[in-house]
């Protein structure tokens, strides 16, 4: 699915990821974690296609395609989806309008007639209930007044609606209450299945109680430090990062 | 004196000459001695560009209404009523020169028309010169079009006498016009309503100037718009608190792009005895490149100590993390700007409260967006 082979990456001429590696299969789920500035949210931007970050070296390839020549808009609709940790305020731009403009554009980028306004509505209906979203807020201006956690459910939403083959999610845990936390990895468990893959960023090993990993990964300065299964989390918790990247 | 020899006399007096000699005569657009017209400077625009640019877009708004005003009133003098000005901006001798140069008034009782919405199509008359009368406190809804390509390139003079408890709602249009200047002129008696929204687009030269005039617990509410212009879109409000305990609400967004020029210059005049007042203006402009430009200047002149009165401006591009937001979600840019260039606008539709009215507006901005 995403293969990222020795990626370096700088922003106004500071090298942030260093040679960074990582190999996600179909199927698969994979947590990232890291110390503040280790490059984990560097990462996600990069591969999202954000403007600004110079990829000096590596190569990344996304479904055999290489994705650091796409736009952003195609890499999302190949198949890449972000959840922002900060999702943006977009004010005169209806909730609803904007998820059924993102899946339509999706459905013409792959020659698909577009979604008719009452299967729109049946699916998002569905889709927010899962969700315990308000129906209200989806006729709110997109992510405008909203609060911490209703922003975090709006972006697992739209991955749930937009059905992508790899999710990233940015410390989507942040800013979230103890039941949001748990609503929201429901979604994200649902949307889990044998032809998708996610890549689940966070400082904290509590998101992954609700969404096992297959694999965990340990970046530091930059790089992938170490690498193992759900217990490296466990491990990381105990003894905290700065012990276990030097280890 | 009557009025004949009050025309005469201000036709002779040497100040109209003077504005009638370097206003009328040699384009008020190009004249930047005086304040108001300071941002209206056409110097920098190739008109034989922009004209070749414009396009004609038949809306068959229209079709859609019955032209009621046919059979409307039309005086072939004005009365020295009609020759009272209630503004001392420093330009109103030019509004009263373009009274004299056609001293025949249309006048229209808006009364007498019992429609959900009334249209007129300014193209329709040769006359300059109109006022509208109104004072059922029941709501109506006006449209008014300012459309012909090459029609009157005269400055026309539309006066409103919005009678005590009247409410009205009017959305004023103006589009692919290649020169247009209009003053409009509100005159509020207590309690009166108005709720004005004009759209303005694909118009080369165009100048609006509203005046407004509020008694007591008035409430008047402007939202202006205009977008896709070739040359200078000009705005210019005057609101009036002459008495105490009313309200006014000016919101102006401006979206520029192809070198063209946006201006909005608004005051709001505040007496010592209108108390109360309640005062609010915002405009903001969306520049789409490099090239093209705003000049936004609020005004306030305060007399009165116990009142409420804001205003605020702001001048932006299109914002890059919005678009990234969009393109992250698989929108193309192209889309996406022409989605955030609606949004921009969108408050101002939202203030249109008939729904014909918001239908109408639909299209104009889904044809030109």
């Amino acid at each position: 699915m995403l293969n990222i082979n020795n990626l370096k990456v700088s922003i106004d001429e500071k090298e942030i990821l260093k040679g960074l590696s990582l190999k996600i299969n179909k199927g698969e789920v994979h947590a990232l974690m890291g110390p503040n500035g280790s490059g984990k949210s560097t990462l996600s931007y990069v591969l999202s296609g954000k403007e600004k970050y110079q990829v000096n070296g590596g190569s990344v390839d996304f479904k055999d395609n290489n994705l650091l020549d796409m736009d952003v808009d195609e890499r999302a609709n190949n198949g890449l989806f972000l959840a922002f940790q900060y999702p943006m305020e977009i004010p005169g731009v209806q909730t609803s309008f904007f998820l059924r403009t993102a899946m339509n554009a999706k459905r013409k980028f792959n020659n698909k007639p577009e979604l008719d306004a009452l299967e729109f509505a049946k699916e998002l209906k569905k889709k927010s209930q899962e969700l315990n979203i308000n129906p209200d807020m989806l006729k709110r201006d997109l992510n405008v007044n909203y609060s911490g956690g209703e922003k975090k459910k709006q972006e697992i939403l739209q991955l749930s609606m937009l059905d992508p083959d790899l999710a990233i999610l940015d410390e989507t845990d942040s800013g979230l209450d103890i039941d949001a936390l748990r609503i929201v990895s429901e979604g994200v468990n649902k949307a889990r299945n044998s032809e998708n893959s996610f890549l689940v960023i966070t400082h904290y090993q509590r998101l992954l109680n609700y969404i096992k990993p297959d694999f965990v990964h340990i970046i530091a300065d930059g790089r992938i430090v170490k690498s193992g299964d759900y217990s490296l989390a466990l491990e990381l918790e105990e003894q905290g990062y700065e012990k276990m990247a030097q280890a | 004196m009557d009025v004949e020899k009050y025309i005469q006399n201000i036709k002779n007096s040497k100040l109209n000459q003077y504005f009638q000699n370097n206003l009328l005569e040699l384009n008020p657009f190009r004249n930047h001695k005086i304040e108001n017209y300071k941002y209206a400077q056409l110097n920098k625009i190739d008109y034989n560009i922009a004209h070749k640019n414009i396009h004609s877009i038949d809306l068959n708004i229209k079709d859609n209404f019955h032209d009621i005003f046919k059979n409307a009133k039309t005086m072939e003098h004005v009365t020295l009523d009609h020759m009272q000005w209630t503004f001392n901006a420093p330009d109103s001798p030019i509004r009263l020169s373009s009274l004299i140069k056609d001293p025949v008034v249309h006048s229209f009782d808006l009364n007498n028309f019992n429609e959900e919405v009334c249209i007129i199509d300014l193209s329709n008359y040769l006359e300059l010169n109109f006022i509208f009368d109104y004072s059922n406190n029941e709501k109506m809804s006006l449209i008014i079009i300012d459309s012909e390509i090459n029609s009157n390139k005269s400055p026309r003079y539309l006066k409103f006498n919005i009678h005590e408890k009247a409410n009205i709602e009017i959305l004023q249009m103006s589009y692919n016009k290649e020169n247009s200047l209009i003053f409009y002129e509100f005159n509020q008696n207590d309690s009166s309503n108005v709720n004005l929204t004009a759209l303005q687009a694909n118009n080369v030269q165009l100048r609006n100037e509203f005046y407004f005039n509020l008694a007591s617990h008035c409430s008047t509410k402007i939202s202006g718009t205009n977008f896709c212009n070739l040359g200078v879109n000009d705005n210019y409000s005057f609101i009036q608190h002459n008495k105490p305990d009313s309200s006014s609400k000016e919101v102006f967004k401006s979206i520029v792009d192809h070198g063209a020029i946006t201006n909005f210059q608004g005051k709001i005049y505040v007496d010592k005895i209108a108390q109360k007042t309640d005062g609010y203006q915002m405009s903001r402009s969306l520049l789409l490149d490099d090239i093209s430009k705003s000049n936004n200047k609020p005004e306030l002149e305060i007399y009165a100590d116990d009142v409420k009165c804001s205003h605020g401006s702001t001048i932006s591009k299109i914002d890059q993390d919005h678009l990234y937001y969009f393109n992250s979600r698989g929108i193309s840019s192209d889309l996406a700007t022409k989605i955030l260039k609606k949004a921009f606008i969108q408050e101002v539709l939202d203030s249109i409260e008939n729904v014909s009215l918001k239908q109408i507006s639909d299209k104009i901005v889904s044809s030109f967006l």
